[in-house]
């Protein structure tokens, strides 16, 4: 019976690996379709506010131009609305949309600006009708809402649904998809419970109750919340819900198959420790599942996020320093990451400060800054990069580094500054590299990797190796060596998905944090809100780059850095802190041009 | 606006090439872990353990097991002499050696690593766990005579097919028995390394075969040409003085009698003769500075590496003794590689270890497909050459190989070296063959730290290679 179960589980590679790759490049391909259409319709003008000029040449042409969340105006071709006169500088005025409310400022204090013939020097908001100086030109400010209840008209049928029309995207189909995804749950589930040994049979209850729990609550998700949020984004939530079953059933065959149990133990502890370490990492799973419609309520329909901006301000180097005095674990896993709580648990603090420190990150970039704003920007970033190398959390800085920079560099199109900061980056590792003995080692384990094994590249050699003998298909849910991988359920799990599931599935994982990058980036290009546009970007290139890093350093492709593949990796701090920024991205995806007006 | 659609197209582009590059990398990564690291040391040893405790079954060509797994665990061949002859072969499930046919086939062996057609009909059929058998080109007569032969000193004895390139004797002395190299207890020193394939030997005057090969193709080329040898040293550059020897010189000579008495003085005038472009171009078409896989261990061809326009240099090199910042090396496999090209009108073939897999079904597949790996430009001086090897057994210093019927041909030779103690010693070598469509084989010996009978042994292995008949 036995040795028929895990023949079943072996030819179950099959059906999971083709399943998880189409239904990945599917939503991919459709994802990515989908931004492209929306690159090519360029841009969603601010539906019912514009301004209106007449031409250079004077008498009764009137010219309307469309405002979009963030609008610069200037002279140069890189702007928004592009006027030419010699009293107009390059980039003169910067309009925008913040919390409902339209504000303009000078682009640069040396320009001429005008609000209502008063000289414009910091943000002012404007309101219909307003004039607006811009150099030697004249503009009125019109918003269509206002404009429309003044002269008892229907909003809805004016001119401004006439001329820039709305773009109605149509959500993509996923049907198809989920029951893809479905089904690969339902397959890996049955698969690691027919491998569960018998000396465990107590414990398949439990499996089956707790993996039963996740899959009726991600069922119940995909039907009922596009329902209570219009624009639920389906596509998103499936490559999480992927992510996240895969990474349940991965953990659960670490939990069950294949644990040797101490000499010294009694088979009552052993299995009581089995099932405390499988309640804690599943428990923490369908807790972060579970709270998701919360989390999305709140960021969906209030200015939550907005206004915790001061509290995170602070909070985020707080949250390092704490761990800084606090934390322990470098002797193990050469930084000192975890908090010891009451009862044996451990708290990792910084992966909650990279949540304070992207909606920090986001509130600054809302905008395009004035240089002072920048500058500040970087000071508090700088300081809590120096609290990052302290611990030492290199993962973190690979990881936020480059979130930094690829928001900041959408947000404010500044690529020299951009540059400025990639080098500033650069030199922040080289000096990593010159004063961290673990970062040295680190890169000398890499760049040996073909070479030698030594004691710091023995990990990725054992995991390369893994991935080597899974092949495409994968040697089956529980028949790998991922004893002989060092951290093989947290940093190192891409290898042992690999090794048992195939190589298939490993790049069915790339995709979807891919497509949740694709959908994030769709959003931000959709919504008018200046701080959601940047957040869901924050959020899901974190998403992406955070798997990308994790993906590439267990490889050998970049050397490995101590960061764990998000949803999939164990460890409960990084999963809650995980979940929420799922939550916090597929609502900020919820917000819908009416409700960025709220 | 459209400055952030334009910052977000281009972060689009980044990602995009980021995404292919992972893609992309993840699976050359794993294609490359396959091919090298699949050996790596210092794996959990248990977990090696479990790993081949089911593992297929490593062959001799003659069907003797040199690697098996059995109640759960790993053996290896049950004649102990045998399983020390190839231990640097076969290597250990523990991988304490590396570049092994149980390291480097690890995934064929444990189930993994095979086509996906295959993979799908074994695992349909309820075969797909088991692992493949390896059928090795080694013959373990030949490998137990070879060890024989070695004896108690470090050395190395190749015999490979010329015509198909099956390697069908590869011994490395000092060895020891798997166990040890398991528990890492009682190793001898270098005992692990293995010289056949990874050794790197100044080839002394087995090199003049190459010379030789080279001269035919040079311009001034004269098959009958001689010159007066005054004493053993090459021909130094151009007004060098030569030291006259007296009685140990040769005289006139010819190429014939050169190659009979190994003159010095003859391969390093013809080698000036021929010039360094040439004697170079002639040393990578034998295969010197190439790259030589066998199947998926990693081997070594010579290096031929010296300074252009220095006769004085040059005529060293000729005759197989490198000095100064020249480089020339062989590696015993190599040796026997040089004189099956002679014996096979100047096509080397490639080398290989594994004739087959045994699929769970039983069946043999993958066989290795003969390839060649290098081919002499010209080939039509190159009976001359052989022919001279052949006359150099019959009648001259290899005559120790001789074996009566059969057109012998070798080369001895003999090369200073630094020992592992630090002095100066002198290695001996061999290179030879048989003239002989039914026994194609030829043989690279090289024996370390003293002056060798190198042609007795080798008349004895290439004799034991006739008597076994073996099918090819």
């Amino acid at each position: 019976m036995q040795i028929l179960s895990s023949y079943i589980t072996y030819l179950a590679r099959y059906p999971l690996a083709i399943i998880a790759i189409v239904l990945t490049a599917v939503l991919a391909w459709k994802s990515l379709r989908s931004l492209l259409n929306r690159f090519r319709q360029h841009t969603t003008p601010a539906h019912g506010f514009f301004l209106m000029s007449q031409t250079p040449a004077g008498g009764d042409i009137v010219e309307s131009y469309p405002l979009f969340h963030t609008t610069a105006i200037g002279s140069s071709r890189s702007s928004d609305i592009r006027l030419i006169s010699k009293s107009i500088a390059g980039r003169h005025a910067i309009i925008y949309l913040h919390e409902g409310k339209w504000f303009i400022r000078p682009a640069d204090s040396n320009v001429d600006l005008y609000l209502n013939d008063r000289k414009v020097n910091n943000p002012r908001r404007m309101k219909n009708q307003d004039l607006i100086q811009i150099g030697d030109r004249v503009m009125v400010f019109v918003d269509e809402r206002v404009a429309a209840e003044l002269s008892g008209q229907d909003f809805e049928g004016s001119i401004a649904d006439w001329q820039y029309g709305r773009i109605t995207e149509r959500p993509l189909k996923t049907g198809f998809s989920w029951l893809l995804s479905s089904l690969f749950f339902l397959i890996g589930y049955l698969a690691v419970l027919l491998i569960i040994p018998s000396d465990l049979g107590n414990l398949r209850l439990l499996y089956l109750l707790l993996l039963g729990i996740f899959f009726v609550f991600s069922q119940i998700y995909y039907y009922v919340l596009p329902l209570v949020f219009e624009n639920f984004d389906r596509t998103i939530y499936i490559a999480f819900a992927f992510v996240a079953a895969l990474g349940l059933i991965i953990q659960a065959r670490f939990a069950f198959v294949d644990r040797i149990k101490p000499l010294d133990w009694s088979d009552a502890d052993f299995i009581r420790y089995i099932r405390n370490d499988f309640i804690v990492q599943a428990g923490v799973a369908i807790f972060g599942l579970a709270i998701l419609p919360i989390v999305v309520l709140i960021i969906q329909r209030t200015r939550f996020l907005e206004k915790i901006y001061y509290v995170c301000l602070v909070l985020t180097p707080l949250l390092y320093l704490a761990t800084l005095v606090l934390g322990r674990g470098a002797a193990e896993w050469g930084a000192s990451l975890w908090i010891t709580l009451p009862g044996g648990f451990s708290l990792q603090l910084t992966e909650f400060a990279k949540i304070t420190y992207l909606i920090v990150l986001a509130n600054f970039f809302k905008i395009r800054p004035p240089l002072k704003t920048q500058l500040l920007f970087a000071v508090w970033a700088g300081f809590n990069f120096i609290l990052i190398m302290l611990l030492p959390d290199l993962g973190s800085m690979m990881i936020l580094l480059p979130v930094t920079l690829i928001v900041f560099s959408v947000m404010t199109s500044e690529y020299l500054k951009t540059a400025g900061i990639l080098i500033g980056g650069a030199a922040i590792f080289f000096a990593a590299y010159k004063l961290l003995p673990y970062v040295q080692n680190r890169l000398y384990g890499w760049l040996t990797l073909w070479t030698e094994t030594n004691a710091f590249n023995e990990q990725i050699i054992y995991g390369l190796q893994a991935i080597a003998r899974g092949s495409i298909f994968g040697r089956g849910l529980g028949v790998g060596n991922p004893r002989s991988i060092p951290l093989a359920s947290s940093d190192m799990v891409f290898s042992v998905i690999c090794e048992e599931m195939g190589i298939l599935v490993g790049l069915a994982i790339i995709l979807c944090f891919i497509i949740s990058w694709l959908r994030g980036a769709n959003a931000a290009a959709k919504v008018r809100d200046g701080f959601t546009s940047s957040l869901i970007l924050a959020l899901a290139t974190y998403f992406f780059i955070e798997a990308a890093v994790v993906i590439a350093g267990t490889t050998g492709l970049i050397p490995l850095t101590g960061a764990t593949l998000p949803l999939i990796a164990k460890g409960g701090s990084s999963m809650i802190a995980k979940w929420l920024m799922v939550g916090m991205l597929i609502g900020l995806c919820c917000r819908n041009e009416e409700g960025a007006y709220r | 606006m459209k400055q952030l659609m334009r910052s977000l197209k281009s972060i689009l582009l980044f990602f995009i090439i980021i995404s292919l590059f992972l893609l992309v990398g993840i699976v050359l990564q794993q294609n490359k872990s396959q091919r090298l690291l699949l050996q790596s040391s210092n794996e959990n040893k248990a977990v090696l353990h479990s790993r081949y405790s089911n593992a297929g079954t490593i062959w001799s060509s003659d069907m003797v097991r040199l690697a098996y797994s059995k109640d759960g665990e790993r053996l290896y061949a049950e004649n102990p002499e045998l399983a020390r002859a190839m231990v640097q072969t076969i290597g250990d499930y523990t991988h304490n050696i590396g570049n092994t046919v149980e390291g480097a086939y690890q995934d064929r062996l444990i189930g993994a690593g095979r086509s996906v057609i295959q993979q799908l009909a074994f695992d349909f059929t309820g075969n797909g766990m088991t692992g493949d058998d390896i059928i090795l080109t080694v013959n373990s007569d030949l490998t137990l005579h070879a060890q024989s032969l070695l004896g108690d000193a470090n050395g190395s004895i190749v015999i490979i097919n010329y015509k198909t390139g099956a390697i069908l004797c590869m011994v490395s002395t000092p060895n020891t028995y798997p166990d040890n190299v398991i528990t890492w207890t009682d190793i001898p020193e270098s005992s692990l390394f293995n010289r056949s394939i990874s050794g790197a030997y100044s080839p002394g005057s087995t090199y003049k075969i190459v010379t030789g090969i080279a001269w035919t193709e040079s311009e001034q080329y004269d098959p009958n040409y001689t010159m007066y040898c005054k004493g053993q040293e090459p021909l130094l550059g151009q007004g060098s003085v030569t030291e006259d020897r007296g009685e140990d010189a040769h005289g006139e000579i010819g190429m014939q009698t050169a190659y009979h008495v190994s003159c010095n003085h003859f391969f390093g005038d013809i080698g000036i003769k021929t010039g360094s472009e040439l004697m170079l171009d002639t040393a990578e078409q034998f295969g010197f500075n190439k790259s030589l896989l066998i199947g998926r261990l990693i081997g070594k061809t010579g290096t031929y590496k010296a300074a252009d326009n220095d006769q004085y240099l040059l005529s060293w090199q000729s005759i197989g003794q490198p000095i100064d910042q020249n480089e020339l090396t062989v590696s015993p496999l190599h040796l026997a590689m040089i004189s099956g090209a002679i014996a096979n009108q100047g096509v080397m073939m490639q080398p290989y270890l594994i004739k087959n897999f045994i699929s769970p079904f039983g069946k043999n597949y993958e066989s290795t497909k003969q390839e060649v790996f290098s081919q002499l430009d010209s080939t039509a001086d190159i009976e001359i050459i052989k022919n001279n090897l052949i006359s150099t057994v019959e009648q001259g210093r290899a005559y120790g190989s001789y074996i009566p019927g059969y057109a012998i041909g070798g080369k001895t030779g003999t090369a200073e070296s630094i020992n592992n103690d630090g002095e100066l010693a002198s290695n001996s070598l061999y290179t030879g063959f048989i003239d002989d469509p039914g026994n194609p084989y030829s043989v690279g010996i090289v024996i370390e730290n003293g002056f060798y009978d190198t042609p007795a042994i080798a008349g004895s292995i290439l004799a034991k290679v006739i008597e076994l008949n073996l099918p090819y």
